[in-house]
C-alpha cells in the first residue's frame, strides 16, 4: 500500500553513518538531513536502515506481538520506500514515511489475523530466576496483557507514544488523525489501562 | 472534560503512564531484530527490479507496458484520474491506466482460510461489485482460484440482499492456470444467466468474474491465504489479465451478451481507474465483514470504502436486536486515486474505519449509506442473521437517493 509522506521526527539518537565509504548525516531525529540527501534509493535504504532498522522491528513487535512478522512489515516498509524514492518530495520525510507504512502494515496484519488474535494472552513469564526478575517479568505480562484489551488505535497512540516517545502532533500525522483524535483515543486509551489493570490486580488478589 | 485532556502534559509522575514507558521500554528491548535485515532487504529489492533478466521481467513482460504508463501518469501529474460515468462496450483490454494500490489491502483483510468472492447487488439504479469472503480448503494458488471463481458463478451471495445474475447450475467445473503474467480459467458447461440479465448486467457478471480470480490469486502470493506465500514474483493482481474460456473455447461470449477476452489480447482486467470503464464496485461498502460472521464482544474495527459526495462523509447507524444503538457519521480518508496520500475529491474513493466497542451480545446490523437522502429503513435482514441460509430469497434494496450497504454480524 502506498502512503502519504509527511515529516514526522522521531527522537531516536543517531549520528553520521558511514554507508557505502560515504557519509551522511542524520540530525538527531535520525532524519535525513538536506545537505547530505543520497543520491540513489539503495544509498537511503542503507542509511535509514542502520538508523530505523532496529527501532522499526521493536515498534512493529510491539503492535503485532510476534517478532517475526515485525520483521517482514519493516522489511516491506523498506521496499516501499525503495520503489517511491524518487517520487519523494521531501527525502526528509522517509523516517515518517518508513514509520506510517509499519504502523499500517502491522494494523492491515492484525485485522487479518482475527479479531480473536487481538486478545491473546502474552506468553507465561520467564523462568523464575532471582526474584526480582520474577516479579518484573510478571508486571510486564500483566501490563501487555491490560494494553492488549484497548482498542487497536488505543494501543498504536499509546506505543507511539509511551515507546516512541512522539508528540500528539507527530502521533496524529502518523496516524492520519486529527490532534483531537489523539487525544480522545490516548485519554481513553489510559483510562481504559487503568481500569484493566486494577481488575487484573482485584482478579489476582 | 475530554476536550481538556492534553497528551503532552500528561504528568511524568502518573503511575500509569509511567509504568506504561517503562514496561514498552523493557518489552522492546527484549527483541533482538536479526541481524542480516538489509541483506534480504537488498536481494527482494534486486528480485522485484524490472532490469534485464529479471523474474519479473520474464514473467510479466507484457504487463510492463500498462506499468510504464501509470508511472508517467503519476510521474506527470500525481493522479490517476477514473473516468466514471463513461463506460463503453466492447472487449476490454489488459492496456491503460490503472493503479492496483487496493490489491495489498485486498489480500491482508482476507480472514485466514477463506478466499475473496465477489458477488453482485443493486445500488445507485445499477449492478455492482460487492466482496464477501468464503471458506475454502484449497491448498495452492490455483486451486485456490479455481475455488473462488466456482463459488463466485454458482452459488447465491451470503447476504440476502445480494442478487446472482447466474442462473443455477449442475455441475460446473472450473479450472484455473496461474503465472505471474496472466491467470487463465475455464468453466464448463458454459454459465447461463438468471432470469432478467442485461447486456450491462452480462458485463458486471465477466468482471466478478476478473475481480474475483484476481483477488484470489492476490491473497494466494501474499501469504494470506492457505498456501502462505508462494511467491511469485507479481505484487500487483489488478494489473494481471485473466482470460476466460468457456467449456475451452476462447473469445467466447458470456450469456450471449457481453464478449470475453479474444486474440489478441491476453485477457481482461479490472475496471478500476481504467480509462473508458466505470469502476464496478458498489459506490459504498462495508469491507470487512461477511454476513452471519461472529465476533467476540469488545472492540471490534470495521473498515470498507465509498466514492465520495459533495459532503465527503460516510454515514453509519448499527442496530442491535433490531434497536437503533448508534449513528455517526465519519470522514471519508485517503483516496485510492490519490495513492492514498490525500483525502478523496468528490467521485473519488476514500476509505473510512470505525472502532465498534461491542461490549454486548446480540445481533448487530451495520448500515452504512452515502448520499443526501434520509436515513434508509433497516432493510428486514435482521431475522437471516444468525444462520444465513443458502439459497434465501434475493431481496435487493431500492434504488434511492442513498448508496447503502449494510452487514448483519453475530456478538458473542
Amino acid at each position: 500500500m502506498d502512503l502519504p509522506l509527511r515529516t514526522v521526527r522521531g527522537r531516536s539518537r543517531v549520528g553520521g553513518l558511514r554507508t557505502g565509504g560515504e557519509e551522511h548525516a542524520l540530525d538527531d531525529g535520525g532524519e535525513l538531513s538536506p545537505s547530505a540527501v543520497p543520491r540513489s534509493a539503495d544509498e537511503a535504504v542503507g542509511v535509514l536502515y542502520t538508523a530505523h532498522w532496529y527501532p522499526l522491528v521493536r515498534l512493529a513487535t510491539l503492535l503485532t506481538r510476534d517478532a517475526s512478522m515485525a520483521e517482514e512489515l519493516v522489511q516491506d516498509a523498506f521496499i516501499s520506500l525503495h520503489r517511491r524514492w524518487t517520487s519523494l518530495a521531501d527525502p526528509g520525510a522517509a523516517h515518517g514515511y518508513l514509520r506510517t507504512t509499519v504502523i499500517n502494515n502491522a494494523r492491515s496484519a492484525l485485522r487479518h489475523r482475527g479479531v480473536e488474535e487481538r486478545y491473546r494472552q502474552p506468553g507465561p513469564p520467564e523462568p523464575a530466576g532471582p526474584e526480582e526478575r520474577a516479579v518484573q517479568a510478571t508486571e510486564d505480562a500483566r501490563v501487555m496483557a491490560a494494553l492488549r484489551t484497548l482498542s487497536r488505535r488505543q494501543q498504536e497512540v499509546l506505543v507511539l507514544r509511551y515507546y516512541a516517545d512522539l508528540s500528539e502532533q507527530d502521533i496524529a500525522q502518523t496516524l492520519g488523525l486529527t490532534k483531537g483524535a489523539v487525544k480522545s483515543h490516548a485519554h481513553r486509551g489510559l483510562a481504559a489501562l487503568r481500569a484493566a489493570l486494577e481488575r487484573a490486580e482485584v482478579a489476582g488478589s | 472534560m475530554r476536550d481538556e485532556f492534553r497528551l503532552d502534559a500528561v504528568p511524568d509522575d502518573d503511575p500509569t503512564a509511567t509504568m506504561l514507558r517503562t514496561v514498552l521500554h523493557r518489552e522492546a528491548d527484549a527483541v533482538q531484530p536479526s541481524l542480516d535485515g538489509l541483506s534480504r532487504i537488498r536481494a527482494e529489492i534486486a528480485r522485484q527490479a524490472p532490469g534485464p533478466g529479471t523474474r519479473l521481467l520474464r514473467r510479466s513482460a507484457p504487463l510492463l507496458a500498462a506499468a510504464a504508463v501509470v508511472l508517467l501518469l503519476v510521474g506527470a501529474g500525481g493522479l490517476v484520474v477514473r473516468w466514471r460515468g463513461q463506460t463503453r462496450d466492447g472487449a476490454p483490454v489488459a492496456s491503460g491506466a490503472l493503479v492496483a494500490t487496493m490489491d495489498q489491502n485486498e489480500a491482508r483483510s482476507t480472514p485466514a482460510a477463506t478466499v475473496p468472492v465477489y458477488v453482485t447487488g443493486r445500488q445507485g439504479g445499477r449492478t455492482v461489485l460487492f466482496r464477501e469472503f468464503r471458506a475454502t480448503t484449497a491448498d495452492d494458488e490455483e486451486h485456490m482460484v479455481a475455488d473462488a471463481v466456482r463459488l463466485a458463478v454458482t452459488t447465491k451471495p451470503l447476504d440476502p440482499h445480494y442478487t446472482t445474475l447466474f442462473a443455477a447450475a449442475g455441475d460446473t467445473t472450473v479450472t484455473a492456470h496461474v503465472t505471474g503474467a496472466q491467470i487463465k480459467v475455464d468453466i464448463s458447461p458454459a454459465p447461463q444467466p438468471a432470469p432478467g440479465v442485461s447486456k450491462a448486467d452480462a458485463v458486471i457478471a465477466a468482471q466478478q468474474i476478473v475481480w474475483t480470480a484476481t483477488a484470489a490469486a492476490s491473497v494466494a502470493e501474499s501469504g494470506a491465504g492457505p498456501t502462505r506465500g508462494r511467491d511469485v514474483g507479481y505484487k500487483q493482481p489488478g494489473l494481471r489479465p485473466v482470460s476466460v474460456t468457456l467449456e475451452g473455447r476462447r473469445g467466447a461470449t458470456l450469456f450471449g451478451m457481453s464478449q470475453l477476452d479474444r486474440d489478441p489480447n491476453p485477457g481482461m482486467v479490472r475496471y478500476a481507474y481504467l480509462k473508458g470503464y466505470q469502476d464496478p464496485r458498489a459506490d459504498v461498502w462495508i469491507g470487512d465483514v461477511t454476513h452471519g460472521q461472529h465476533f467476540d464482544r469488545g472492540h471490534q474495527q470495521i473498515t470498507g470504502d465509498a466514492v465520495s459526495r459533495a459532503d465527503g462523509v460516510v454515514h453509519l447507524v448499527l442496530y442491535r436486536n433490531s434497536q437503533r444503538i448508534f449513528a455517526t457519521q465519519l470522514g471519508l480518508g485517503t483516496s485510492e486515486e490519490s495513492g492514498f496520500t490525500a483525502a478523496p475529491k468528490p467521485g473519488e474513493r476514500g476509505h473510512w474505519s470505525i472502532d465498534l466497542d461491542l461490549a454486548q451480545a446480540g445481533t448487530y446490523e451495520l448500515l452504512v449509506w452515502t448520499g443526501t437522502g434520509p436515513e434508509p429503513a433497516l432493510p428486514d435482514l435482521t431475522r437471516a442473521a444468525a444462520k444465513p441460509t443458502p439459497g434465501a430469497a434475493a431481496a435487493a434494496l431500492p434504488d434511492e437517493l442513498n448508496e447503502i450497504d449494510s452487514k448483519v454480524f453475530v456478538v458473542g
